[in-house]
């Protein structure tokens, strides 16, 4: 591999694990700022697993929900419900800095997706609403079908983020 | 225009027309199988469809190794190692699927555990987990023009314990050779060739609309209302064989168009009303597509303008402003629904379908958790659903 190739894998890699942590964090604490995340999230059976891989052996990020909670689980090596693994590292990249809705990359085949799929619609219309929040109106009217009536300011959702509760 | 990124594979064989059956044993021949497992419905056995297949084949000196019947619309998990053991008992080498669609998603189950030597598909639940596995020659055909599960990279199948109908979406999930005989849709009936035929329609039309459409799925979608348009009234109507032959390879196009860039809204609520009231996918499909039309009109009405030329022809398109022609997709639509109605007495309306208005929110609860509406190029919510359900009603 180039070293130039190995930087920039290096660099989306780096990224891709801010932004996953930042997507864990948002949906730990929408759930207690957006009704909607909220009501989303109550449906999801207790000990729900959740995960997303950016590709085989890169970042990753996996959700449960326990006692009414999100929570991250670090390891690697559980079985969860639902599982996307995209296809590749430049795939999820692309999801992860707002140029591709989850929607597009679902229909552009850009990552397998395990388990029920009807179960991953509620994740699906959660991450939509986790995106307006963290991104601005300018990518989000691309990447999103519909303007989402956000109930909090995006700075306050990025506040709570930051200060983790 | 031409999308961002796609991805596209249709690498079922096809053989359409005059004595396709009689080259099914050429086939296996060259896939190298010698003793295929036979599997079709009672109905198919009782009306005598079955045996032309069979006599095709046997003509050929080439004799399948089990013959097995006994397949109910929904098939379960159980039922499928059932087959499958059959399958090994029995020494076959290859399946031959033969009816509509859950004849042959049965087929495409029983592969699978087969091809992934496993005994338990669950955990290849989802989209595009299942890898090549051992190959295991497949032949479909279909007796039905509407499902178009010969040429698709999906299978459901009921998970009876949960009561949930288990998705499976992979590319490897395609047969190898998918057979189009007249012979096979002769005795269908008028309801249901009007049914199916109405599922085609929509098949083509949400794959030419929906999130991933792409050149090569635009292709087959054209080519498909293009024959539809044509011919689904006349092969109700008169049953002719050359209508019957086309409609049968529209619904072949259609299904190849849609497993490659998927469909939408229509199909999230159409499973939805057939998991919650139990109405006939065709059926549901008929009702609903119109009002669905008019939902994503102001996002893809341009789209619906374009299928005009080839769902009514030139003239009718030339004659129609540009701004006009999503909306008059729709009217020749309700006009085939109107026409079909009279000749069939296939509904119109979900009320006449005997769905109670009850149910609906159950149904719209549902239908926002079908993978379809993901690739719907419109968001639609519970509200929207409902709404769209309780015009359609």
């Amino acid at each position: 591999m180039r070293a130039r190739t190995k930087i920039i894998t290096f660099g989306k890699k780096e990224i891709s694990k801010i932004v996953l942590f930042f997507l864990y964090r948002a949906f730990k604490v929408s759930y207690y700022l957006d009704t909607n995340i909220e009501k989303e999230i109550k449906k999801w059976k207790e000990n729900m697993q959740i995960e997303i891989k950016t590709c085989e052996n890169g970042p990753f990020l996996i959700l449960k929900k326990s006692n009414n909670q999100i929570k991250r689980i670090k390891r690697n090596d559980t079985k969860s419900d639902i599982s996307i693994q995209f296809k590749s590292l430049d795939s999820a990249f692309l999801m992860l800095t707002g140029r591709l809705g989850v929607a597009k990359a679902y229909a552009e085949h850009r990552f397998i997706l395990k388990g029920d799929i009807s179960e991953a619609m509620s994740f699906v219309r959660c991450v939509d609403i986790i995106e307006s929040y963290l991104f601005p109106r300018v990518i989000t009217k691309r990447i999103l079908k519909a303007k989402y009536k956000k109930q909090k300011s995006s700075i306050l959702m990025y506040v709570h983020i930051l200060i983790n509760r | 225009m031409i999308p961002k990124y796609y991805e596209f594979q249709n690498s079922t064989k096809i053989l359409s027309g005059e004595f396709a059956l009689e080259n099914i044993p050429t086939e296996l021949k060259m896939l190298n199988a010698k003793r295929p497992l036979f599997l079709s419905d009672e109905t198919l056995k009782q009306i005598g469809t079955l045996q032309i297949v069979l006599d095709a084949i046997e003509k050929q000196d080439f004799k399948v190794g089990k013959i097995y019947t006994q397949i109910p619309p929904d098939s379960d998990l159980e039922l499928i190692k059932k087959i499958a053991k059959i399958y090994k008992e029995e020494n076959c080498d290859s399946i031959i699927a033969l009816g509509g669609g859950s004849v042959i998603d049965t087929a495409k189950g029983v592969r699978m555990v087969l091809s992934q030597e496993i005994e338990d598909i669950r955990n290849l639940m989802g989209a595009e987990i299942l890898t090549y596995g051992k190959h295991i020659p497949f032949v479909a055909i279909p007796t039905t023009a509407g499902t178009g599960s010969e040429v698709t990279a999906v299978a459901v199948i009921l998970e009876k314990l949960k009561q949930i109908k288990m998705e499976f979406i992979s590319y490897n999930l395609l047969p190898d050779v998918a057979v189009i005989d007249f012979r096979m849709t002769k005795t269908l009936p008028k309801k249901i060739a009007a049914s199916t035929g109405m599922d085609a329609l929509c098949h083509a039309i949400e794959a030419y609309t929906c999130l991933q459409k792409n050149p090569m799925s635009d292709a087959y979608a054209i080519s498909a209302i293009k024959l539809i348009g044509e011919n689904l009234i006349e092969s109700v109507e008169k049953g002719s064989k050359i209508a019957r032959i086309a409609m049968a390879n529209a619904s072949m196009m259609a299904g190849v168009s849609f497993s490659n860039s998927m469909v939408g809204l229509v199909h999230a609520i159409g499973h939805a009303l057939g998991g919650v009231c139990k109405v006939p996918h065709g059926n549901a499909m008929n009702i609903l597509v119109p009002f669905c039309m008019k939902y994503n009109m102001d996002k893809i009405g341009e789209k619906y303008g374009e299928i005009l030329l080839y769902l009514a022809g030139e003239e009718v398109y030339l004659n129609t402003p540009k701004d006009k022609r999503g909306e008059k997709t729709v009217k020749i639509i309700e006009e085939m629904k109107e026409k079909l109605n009279k000749l069939t007495g296939l509904p119109i309306t979900l009320k006449e379908a005997g769905v109670k208005k009850e149910d609906l929110p159950e149904v719209a609860k549902k239908a926002i958790n079908d993978g379809a509406i993901i690739v719907n190029p419109k968001e639609a919510g519970y509200e929207d659903v409902l709404e769209i359900l309780q015009e359609a009603y």
